[in-house]
């Protein structure tokens, strides 16, 4: 309860007056302004729910391992450029651990992945982008976890989306306010990149959500974890894998 | 050197906090140059090495985003060229040149962001307020160079073997997704393990105690009342409008007043106080030696 006050307070109250206090503040660059907060602010209820929430050692340490697999498949794939598994191994944590495990993978993975790619104005955006897309694929997991065409087609809107944000991300930083024109032209000169992030997105799902997926699931099974999220033991043979991928 | 490592990590935060939201989002020139210039010359005393290519990253960007920028606002009064019938304005170039410099000085100052606060510091603040999500990257930071080391291996055992050593990419891409699953297998299972051993050996109990023990001592406390007070200052100015420009149609600024000059003089000395504090402890580390 004291959790939704919180969410209540922080998106009808917090987010507008931190917005409109800065935008009076800083009047040029309210889009950066606004956008800056809105992205921070709405991480942190999921965050604070994470932090409040029983967590055990074992579960902490698979969400640990799942954020490291992701960061290291960008230097796996490094010889392809464009070519990374973040958002297929959030996606995949989101579809078997359940809406906020995906939020938490996503998200770390943006902000530890800058460890190494380096941090910038950009680590919240690309925070809000990836933690979206693992709590959204959560809350669909079930169609998604039945149909494969589903999960291709949530491939590509992740990246189709993952590139808008960013793009709207350029935009605020690299003009005094939003002018449709500079954003297209962005979006166009990014669209290659955008491509290539929706075809390696459905890759890495139909090569990695059988095998992934089935190690998570039988992991869930033996040591009971993340027993709140449902799971239904149908669902995995849909993903079986077969002898391509093992 | 290291006066701000050795700080308690709120003090280097809230000065970091508050150079870095001045300089985005504020449209002065002065607070840009300040913020460029606090954070090159601090690089320069720590003598931090910049790679080439970053430097060239930069200069490409800022060029970028200077040449750009008047092909999408057209709103100045002084055109230097037509492009297609449209101006190429004065007033947007040098907008875009001061919007350029700008994200270059943000980009530096989160260079000067690694010298200041030294991780540990850091985990230690931030494991107080979000101990677990601490504790994740921690973790992640220990796991990544661990899968990589084991990809590799994988890799190897892979490469003897005689499967995979494929050069055409379909097959380096299916013998990467099989180092990924059999990378997965192996650290879930270790993962179980470490959280057993983290549950045998007490994580969850009551009475945590941290890796690192920073004290608030009066010093933080001093220098967190110098930081806030200049940062209120140019606040101020801002908010009032002192140190307001508008670039179109022609480049306006307001009038300099007393405010307007503490504003730019506080926010100057905020963004050279690393700079200053490392000259001075290196004057005072050449002046103790000499004595010697």
């Amino acid at each position: 309860m004291r959790y939704r006050r919180l969410t209540l307070v922080l998106f009808f109250l917090l987010i507008p007056a931190v917005a409109v206090g800065g935008a009076l503040l800083f009047r040029e660059k309210h889009y950066a302004w606004i956008s800056l907060c809105v992205t921070v602010l709405t991480c942190l209820p999921i965050f604070y729910d994470f932090e409040r929430r029983e967590t055990g050692a074992a579960e902490l340490m698979v969400l640990s391992v799942l954020t490291s697999l992701s960061v290291a498949g960008r230097f796996l794939f490094a010889w392809l450029p464009g070519f990374k598994p973040v958002t297929a191994i959030t996606v995949i944590t989101a579809l078997w651990l359940g809406a906020e495990p995906g939020f938490i993978v996503g998200s770390m993975t943006a902000l530890l992945s800058n460890f190494y790619f380096g941090q910038g104005p950009w680590t919240p955006f690309q925070m809000f982008a990836w933690g979206l897309l693992g709590g959204l694929a959560g809350l669909l997991a079930k169609p998604l976890r039945r149909h494969k065409l589903l999960l291709c087609l949530y491939g590509i809107f992740a990246g189709v989306f993952f590139s808008m944000v960013m793009d709207l991300f350029s935009t605020f930083w690299m003009g005094e306010t939003f002018t449709l024109k500079r954003y297209l032209a962005l979006a166009g000169s990014a669209l290659p990149l955008t491509i290539e992030y929706a075809v390696s997105n459905v890759i890495f799902l139909l090569a990695l959500t059988g095998p992934i997926g089935d190690k998570l699931d039988r992991i869930r099974g033996k040591y009971g974890l993340f027993r709140e999220h449902e799971t239904d033991p149908d669902d995995i043979r849909a993903f079986a894998p077969d002898e391509s991928t093992e | 050197m290291d006066t701000f490592r050795r700080r308690h990590p709120l003090v280097p935060l809230t000065l970091l906090l508050s150079v870095l939201l001045l300089v985005m989002f504020a449209q002065t020139p002065t607070l840009t140059v300040s913020a460029f210039l606090g954070a090159v010359l601090f690089l320069c005393v720590t003598k931090t090495k910049l790679s080439v290519k970053t430097v060239l990253c930069y200069l490409v960007l800022w060029v970028l985003v200077a040449v750009t920028n008047p092909l999408f606002s057209t709103g100045g009064a002084t055109p230097i060229v037509f492009v297609n019938g449209r101006p190429y304005t004065k007033e947007a170039l040098l907008y875009g040149i001061h919007l350029g410099a700008m994200l270059i000085a943000v980009l530096l100052w989160f260079r000067c962001d690694r010298l200041l606060v030294p991780e540990e510091n850091r985990f230690y603040l931030f494991g107080g307020i979000a101990p677990k999500l601490a504790l994740l990257i921690t973790t992640v930071l220990r796991f990544v160079p661990l899968l990589r080391r084991r990809a590799g291996e994988m890799r190897a055992a892979q490469t003897a073997v005689g499967v995979y050593d494929d050069p055409d990419w379909i097959h380096r891409t299916k013998s990467s997704m099989t180092t990924m699953s059999a990378l997965t297998t192996w650290s879930l299972e270790h993962a179980i393990d470490a959280g057993a051993a983290m549950k045998a050996r007490g994580y969850g109990l009551p009475g945590r105690t941290t890796y690192r023990t920073c004290r608030f001592r009066t010093m933080d406390g001093v220098c967190i009342t110098v930081i806030l007070p200049l940062t209120a200052v140019t606040v101020v100015a801002l908010a009032t409008g002192r140190l307001d420009i508008s670039y179109y149609p022609n480049i306006i600024t307001a009038p300099a007043d007393t405010l307007s000059r503490c504003g730019v003089t506080a926010y100057a000395v905020l963004c050279l106080l690393p700079f200053l504090t490392s000259v001075k402890e290196a004057i005072r580390w050449s002046f103790y030696r000499s004595k010697m």
